[in-house]
C-alpha cells in the first residue's frame, strides 16, 4: 500500500515538474539556464517513463539526450559564448502570432487533458530488454533500420557543412 | 518481511555505504599524499596523528574554516550547484554495485547491494554521462578564462573516451548475456579448463585494458588531467572554488575513482568472487566482501600509482589516443566478442 501511494506521489511531483521545466526553457532569456531547464524537463521525463515500465527507454533518454546531445548544445553555447537575448529586435508579426499562438495550443493541451484522463503507471509493469530487443529487430526491423539511415544521412550533411572545402 | 523492517534495512544500508565511501575517500588523500612522498622518497604528512592518518581530519576542518568566496563575474546560481553535480552522480553509482553476497544477520537475509536494478549497466553509463555536467558549467560559471579551457577540454575528453569505455562494457555485456551486475558476477564464477578463473579480464583482455585507461581519462587523472593541468591552467575548472566547494570537487574526484575500481571489480574480476575456492553462507560472504575490497584497494592504489609515474599527455595526443587507438581497438574487440558468441551458439 505505502508503496504504490509513494510510487504516485513520486509520479505526480515529476509530472509537474516536467511542465515547470518546460516553462523555464521557453521563459528563461539566457541560453545556458534555457538549456539547464532542457536537462532538468529531460530528466524528469526519464523518471516518468521509468515509472511507466519503460525502463529500457528511461536510461536510454538520459543517455543520448542528457548526455550526448545537451552536452553537445552547451559546447555551442560556451563556444559562441552566446549572451542572453535582448528585447525588442522581434518582428511586429510576432508580437500578435505567439499569444494566439501560446493560447491555441495551451487551450489544445488542457482540452486533450480533459478528455483524456491521465492514466497512472501500471504497477509492476515491465518489459523484459530481450522481448523489446526481439520486438525491435523482428517487427519493427526496417523503421529502425531507416532511422539509421537518416541519422548517418543527417551526420554525413552535417559535416560537409561544417566543412566546406573538401 | 515487515515493511518498516526492509525500510530501516534499506537506510542502514545507505548510511553504511555511503560512510564507508566517504571514509575511504579521505583514507585515499592520506594514501595519495603518503604513497607520492614514498615514490619520490619524501616522507610525506606524518604529524598529525600516528603515522599522519589524521591528516584528512585536519584538512577537512580547514575547509570548513575557510571563508567563502564567490567570484564578482560568477554565475552565482550555477557557480554554486555545479559542485553538487559532480559529487551527487559520482556517489549515486554506487547504488547499483553488488559487493558480495547475501549474508544472515539476526533471521535476516541482506544481500551488500541498494538496489538490483535490472539495469544495472545502463544506469551506470548514464550516471557518467551526467557527471560531465558539473565539471563544465563549473568552468563556464566561474567567469575567468583558464576554467573556461578547463572545462571545454574537460567536456571534449570525456565524451571521446566516453565511446571506447561503452564499447568495452558492452563486449562484456555481449558475453555476459545480461545488463544486471549481479548477473555480470554470477557469469565469472567457476574456472574454465580448470586453470583460469573465468575473470572477463581473460576473455576480454582488450576490453580490460580500454575499459582501464578510459576509467583513467574519466576520472581526470594523470595521464589524462588535462582539464586541470597545473602547469598550464592554474588548476583548471577549480580555480576559482574555495573552501568547502573546492573539497566537494575533491571529495567527488576521489568517489569516481573508488567507483571506478569497483567497476573494474565488478566487470573483470568477478566482484566478490575468490577463484577455486567455494564457499557458502556467513563466512563466504564475509571473505567475498574482503575479496571485493582487496581488488578495489589494488586498482585505487594502481590510480596513485600511475599518478605518480607518468607525465601528462598533450592535447593532441590525448585525442589520437582516444580516436586513433583505443576506439579501433575496442571496436575491434566488440566484432572479436559477436564473432565468438555466434560461433559458439
Amino acid at each position: 500500500m505505502v508503496n504504490v501511494m509513494m510510487t504516485s506521489v513520486l509520479f505526480y511531483t515529476f509530472l509537474i515538474l516536467a511542465l515547470i521545466f518546460g516553462l523555464f526553457v521557453a521563459l528563461f532569456r539566457s541560453p545556458l539556464y534555457s538549456l539547464l531547464s532542457l536537462l532538468g524537463l529531460i530528466s524528469s521525463l526519464s523518471v516518468l517513463f521509468y515509472f511507466y515500465g519503460a525502463t529500457f527507454l528511461s536510461f536510454i533518454q538520459l543517455i543520448v539526450y542528457a548526455g550526448g546531445i545537451l552536452v553537445l548544445f552547451l559546447f555551442v553555447i560556451m563556444l559562441l559564448r552566446l549572451e542572453p537575448e535582448e528585447r525588442g529586435g522581434e518582428h511586429p508579426a510576432f508580437k500578435v502570432l505567439a499569444p494566439i499562438l501560446f493560447f491555441a495550443f495551451s487551450a489544445a493541451g488542457v482540452g486533450i487533458l480533459f478528455l483524456k484522463k491521465i492514466e497512472k503507471p501500471v504497477e509492476g509493469y515491465n518489459l523484459p530488454i530481450q522481448e523489446f530487443a526481439h520486438k525491435l529487430f523482428t517487427n519493427y526491423g526496417l523503421p529502425f533500420e531507416a532511422i539509421t539511415l537518416l541519422l548517418l544521412a543527417s551526420a554525413v550533411g552535417a559535416f560537409i557543412l561544417a566543412k566546406r572545402k573538401i | 518481511m515487515s515493511l518498516i523492517a526492509s525500510l530501516i534495512i534499506i537506510f542502514l544500508k545507505i548510511a553504511i555505504l555511503f560512510g564507508a565511501v566517504l571514509t575511504i575517500v579521505a583514507l585515499m588523500t592520506w594514501v595519495e599524499r603518503r604513497g607520492s612522498a614514498l615514490i619520490q622518497d619524501r616522507l610525506g604528512p606524518n604529524r598529525v596523528g600516528p603515522f599522519g592518518l589524521l591528516q584528512p581530519v585536519a584538512d577537512g576542518l580547514k575547509f570548513l574554516f575557510k571563508e567563502e568566496i564567490i567570484p564578482l563575474e560568477a554565475d552565482k546560481f550555477i557557480y554554486l550547484i555545479s559542485p553538487l553535480l559532480v559529487f551527487v552522480p559520482a556517489l549515486a553509482i554506487f547504488a547499483v554495485i553488488p559487493f558480495g553476497t547475501t549474508f544472515k544477520i539476526f533471521g535476516y537475509e541482506i544481500e551488500p547491494l541498494i538496489s538490483d536494478l535490472n539495469f544495472g549497466i545502463l544506469y551506470i553509463i548514464a550516471l557518467s554521462g551526467l557527471s560531465v555536467y558539473g565539471i563544465v558549467l563549473a568552468g563556464f560559471s566561474s567567469g575567468s578564462k583558464y576554467p573556461l579551457i578547463g572545462g571545454l577540454r574537460s567536456a571534449a575528453q570525456l565524451i571521446s573516451y566516453e565511446i571506447p569505455m561503452s564499447l568495452s562494457i558492452l563486449s562484456v555485456l555481449i558475453a555476459a548475456d545480461t545488463f544486471s551486475l549481479k548477473g555480470i558476477i554470477s557469469v565469472q564464477i567457476g574456472t574454465s579448463f580448470s586453470i583460469l578463473p573465468k575473470w572477463f579480464i581473460f576473455s576480454q583482455f582488450i576490453g580490460f585494458f580500454v575499459f582501464l585507461i578510459t576509467m583513467f581519462a574519466e576520472t581526470n587523472r594523470i595521464p589524462f588531467d588535462l582539464p586541470e593541468a597545473e602547469a598550464e591552467l592554474v588548476s583548471g575548472y577549480h580555480t576559482e572554488y574555495g573552501s568547502m566547494k573546492f573539497a566537494l570537487f575533491f571529495l567527488g574526484e576521489y568517489a569516481h575513482m573508488i567507483s571506478a575500481s569497483a567497476l573494474i571489480t565488478v566487470l573483470f574480476l568477478g566482484g566478490s568472487d575468490i577463484p577455486f575456492v567455494n564457499l557458502s553462507g556467513n563466512l563466504g560472504a564475509i571473505l567475498g566482501i574482503i575479496s571485493f575490497s582487496v581488488k578495489v584497494g589494488f586498482f585505487l592504489w594502481l590510480f596513485v600509482w600511475v599518478r605518480w609515474t607518468l607525465p601528462r599527455f598533450r592535447y593532441d595526443q590525448l585525442m589520437a589516443l582516444g580516436w586513433k587507438f583505443l576506439f579501433p581497438l575496442s571496436f575491434l574487440n566488440f566484432v572479436l566478442t559477436i564473432t565468438f558468441k555466434w560461433l559458439m551458439l
